[in-house]
Order: C-alpha cells, then sequence, then structure tokens
C-alpha cells in the first residue's frame, strides 16, 4: 500500500498542471509556501546523542536545517548539523547535510567532519499543518577528524575505513509556524 | 503583602534556585566519560594510524613507547596471532600478523621478545600502573580466508600462544609486574584446543597473574542468522564485539551471563564514544590510544 501511495504522489507530482492560467500566472510572493519550524531530533542509535534540538525555514520544496545538541554539556560532545532536505514527491524527500562533531578530549578538542544523505518520508501533518514527523535514514561518511593536537586522519580506505561508513535513522517532531 | 514577607519570598526562591544549580552542577560534574582499559589495536597505535602497519614489530615499539603525562598510554597491547599453514613447506609458522602476508612476517616469539623487553625495562609499563594486560588474537585461518585449522595445526598455534605466555611470565616474575594474559579468538576450535592443553590448565590466578579467554565476535549479528553463536565457544570469561555492532539485547545477554565486555573498533568515532558511554565495558581495542587515553581523562 505503501508503494502504491507513494507511485500515485510521483504521479501527482509529474502531471500536467489542473490550475487555471490565471492562477498559474499568480505572482510567487502572494503564495503561502514558507514557515518556520522547532522540534526534537531524535534516533536510537549512537549516531549523535539521542536527542537534539532543530530548527529550521521551510521554502517550497525545500527545508532548511540546524541541529544543535544540548546533551553536549554533559559529555563534551557536540553535534552540530546542517541539513537541507528536497521534497521530490509528496511526503517524500531527499536529505544532504554536513555534521560537524566537536568532541572534547583532555588538553584539547577533536573535530571530526562527516558528510550526510538521506531519505525522508513525512507523514500527514496533524493540528492545520503546525505540527509534523519526520523519519529518516541517512549514511554518515566521516571525511577527516583534526584537531586537539592529534595527527589529522582522513578516509583513506584501508582497513579502517568502515568505521568511516555509519548507517543512522532518526525521527523529528516538530512545531511549524503559518504558511508565510 | 507586607514587605518583609516578599522579601522572603524572594530570599527562598533565590535558595530554591541556588540548590537547583549547585544539583546541576554537580550532576553535570558526575557525567565524566567511562574510564575502560586501553588495549593498542593490532599492537599498532602510534600516530597517525597507519592500518598497514598492524602486527608489525616496528609498531609494536612504538606504540610501547607512547606516553602521555610521563605515563605509557596504553594498559596493554591486543596482537594477533596467525598460524601459516603453508609456511616451512606446510610445517607451518606461528606469526606476528594479521593474516597471510605476501611478504615473510615476524615470528610470535619476536614480539615476545620486545614485550619482556618492555616489562624488564621500565618499572610503570601501563597507564593503570598496576597491570600490564597482553590480549592475543588467535587468527581462525590458517591461510587464505575460510581455510581452517587441522587439529594438529590447532594444538600448534595454541602452544606458541602458550609460549608467549611462559616469555612474559618470566620477564614479569623478573620484573614484579603484574600481567593478565586474555586468550581471544573468533574460532571455538582453539579456545577449545587451549582448554585441553596441560600448559594452560596449570595456570591459576593469583596476585600477579591473571588468565582469562575471550570469545571474539568477528560477526556483527551473534543471533540465529549468524556465522557464530556463543554456544560454540567453551565458557568464557570474555566476549569481544565491534562497537558499532552490539546491540543493547547482546548487551543484557552478555551481562546476565556475567560475562565481561570488550570493544574494539577501527576508528575512535561518535558510534564507538556512544557505545563505550552505553555499556561501559571493560577494555577498549583502539588503534586510537592516545584519543582514547584523552577522551578518557577529560
Amino acid at each position: 500500500m505503501a508503494v502504491l501511495g507513494f507511485a500515485r504522489s510521483v504521479a501527482a507530482q509529474t502531471a500536467p498542471s489542473q490550475e487555471t492560467p490565471a492562477a498559474a500566472a499568480a505572482p510567487a510572493a502572494t503564495q503561502a509556501n514558507r514557515d518556520w519550524h522547532v522540534g526534537l531530533n531524535l534516533r536510537t542509535d549512537f549516531g549523535t546523542h539521542p536527542w537534539r534540538l532543530d530548527g529550521g525555514v521551510r521554502i517550497r520544496r525545500f527545508d532548511f536545517i540546524v541541529v544543535v545538541d544540548p546533551m553536549a554539556f554533559l559529555d563534551g560532545q557536540h553535534d552540530l548539523d546542517l541539513l537541507a532536505t528536497m521534497e521530490f514527491a509528496p511526503g517524500w524527500a531527499y536529505l544532504a547535510g554536513w555534521r560537524a562533531t566537536t568532541i572534547m578530549v583532555a588538553g584539547g578538542t577533536q573535530w571530526q567532519e562527516k558528510s550526510i544523505l538521506g531519505l525522508v518520508v513525512s507523514p500527514e501533518p496533524l493540528a492545520h499543518g503546525h505540527i509534523r514527523a519526520h523519519f529518516g535514514v541517512e549514511l554518515d561518511i566521516l571525511w577527516v577528524k583534526h584537531g586537539g593536537g592529534l595527527p589529522t586522519k582522513t578516509l583513506d580506505f584501508q582497513r579502517d575505513a568502515l568505521d568511516f561508513f555509519n548507517f543512522g535513522m532518526f525521527a523529528r517532531f516538530e512545531y511549524a509556524s503559518k504558511r508565510f | 503583602m507586607p514587605r518583609s514577607d516578599s522579601r522572603l519570598i524572594r530570599r527562598g526562591r533565590l535558595t530554591h534556585m541556588v540548590g537547583a544549580g549547585l544539583v546541576a552542577g554537580a550532576w553535570i560534574a558526575g557525567c565524566s566519560n567511562p574510564r575502560p582499559l586501553v588495549f593498542c589495536h593490532n599492537a599498532n597505535c602510534a600516530q597517525p594510524t597507519d592500518p598497514s602497519h598492524d602486527d608489525t614489530l616496528e609498531a609494536l615499539q612504538a606504540s610501547l613507547a607512547l606516553r602521555y603525562r610521563d605515563r605509557p598510554v596504553i594498559d596493554g597491547v591486543e596482537m594477533d596471532l596467525f598460524w601459516n599453514g603453508q609456511a616451512n613447506n606446510g610445517a607451518g609458522h606461528c606469526e606476528f600478523a594479521h593474516e597471510l602476508m605476501s611478504t615473510p612476517q615476524a615470528g610470535a616469539d619476536e614480539a615476545a621478545r620486545i614485550l619482556a623487553d618492555n616489562l624488564r625495562q621500565y618499572s610503570v609499563v601501563s597507564w593503570n600502573g598496576q597491570w600490564f594486560y597482553l590480549q592475543m588474537e588467535l587468527k581462525p585461518y590458517v591461510g587464505s580466508y575460510g581455510t581452517k585449522h587441522t587439529p594438529e595445526q590447532a594444538i600448534a598455534h595454541v602452544e606458541c600462544a602458550l609460549d608467549v605466555v611462559d616469555t612474559l611470565e618470566s620477564a614479569a616474575t623478573e620484573s614484579d609486574h603484574r600481567i593478565e594474559f586474555i586468550m581471544d579468538s573468533g574460532e571455538p576450535q582453539l579456545l577449545w584446543t587451549l582448554r585441553q592443553r596441560p600448559r594452560w590448565l596449570a595456570k591459576s590466578n593469583s596476585p600477579s597473574r591473571s588468565y582469562r579467554t575471550a570469545a571474539d565476535f568477528l560477526d556483527a549479528t551473534p543471533s540465529g542468522f549468524a556465522l557464530q553463536y556463543l554456544s560454540d565457544f567453551p565458557p568464557v570469561t570474555d566476549v569481544v564485539f565491534h562497537a558499532d555492532w552490539i546491540s543493547d539485547g547482546h548487551y543484557q545477554a552478555f551481562l546476565s551471563m556475567g560475562l565481561d565486555l570488550t570493544l574494539w573498533m577501527f576508528s575512535a568515532n561518535d558510534e564507538a564514544l556512544g557505545a563505550i558511554r552505553k555499556f561501559e565495558p571493560r577494555a577498549v581495542v583502539s588503534y586510537e590510544a592516545l584519543f582514547m587515553r584523552r577522551w578518557e581523562e577529560r
């Protein structure tokens, strides 16, 4: 059923527009297709702390998100995500972004830089579009570790490369503003 | 409301806030990182990490020489013993190696000599200052991937590991060090063979010696779908698991069986550090010993 729903949504996306010529000519500025949102970013794997806070702006098919990590106060490890999603069918979006991990060690700080690629599915929002949920899978690639007075280490496809690729699953629950 | 009452209320609120701040501060201060033992992965934890130097004499020497705050960085060494069934015209050779290599590898006896010299040379040989740990992984294959030991090869392989134990025990006795040996393998046959060897049976724990065995899960899923089953192994004291591959279910099962956990990793990343925080293993096996030590000491 989910596959059928997905196929229908792609078909709807690619079908010729039924809009009247007047509606199609309406200036984009008058269409309410932007909002801002804040929410919780949750996961059960060890890719980051189990919960973080995110916020962002949604503009048409694109969503730009920043994720911060309040649990860093507990253990000195912070994962900052800069993410963008692009909806390719209603409820389905590609995900791409960057995760900068900061790890406090005695006498310094090491940074680990990762790229993120993924897929997000978003069910129908609730409360007139104000409450939204997103579920996703992601592939993280650790490209480089640096700082802290330790040698810089880059992905080099030796035996240890296995740990430079990690899959994760996440859920985001957010409050979205009124569209503007 | 009288003025003095409102002042009292304000003072009460302030006291609550200060109290809450102190509690929060104490909580945060209490959230230090776990401090498992740090073992040097494949006897190769000198920086920068270069897995092409795994299980080489040069890397072993450099790893033993690592210092942080004027102390050895590591608590012990995890090294591989590989039985090369093709060497010596098929008679075999016990190598200090990760796998079958195209170039000649050092013998296990040469690695043992370096470890023994280190014990004799220094009064403090580990970060903890009490015990030195040697985890020997007996590699499961005798040639290319999948080539299993014959019973004779298994005995020869295990006896080679026991020779290393004897060499280090002599050095530890001479230099008055405490040492623990962890015999580790992903191949149950080798640990069953070890269990039957008189030299191993003669070993007993004492205030200065400790002997353990570990089932090494090379496979990500020791479940019904897995290639490895804990039930295939003889009784062990430890399980060795990759930090990314262990689930809470595995952890709870191991805990209920009273087994100690060692986590190994290729790279100290988010996932590995998260697993250490969650499972608080007895030891970690890492290429990045210096990073792990500084992370623990934060």
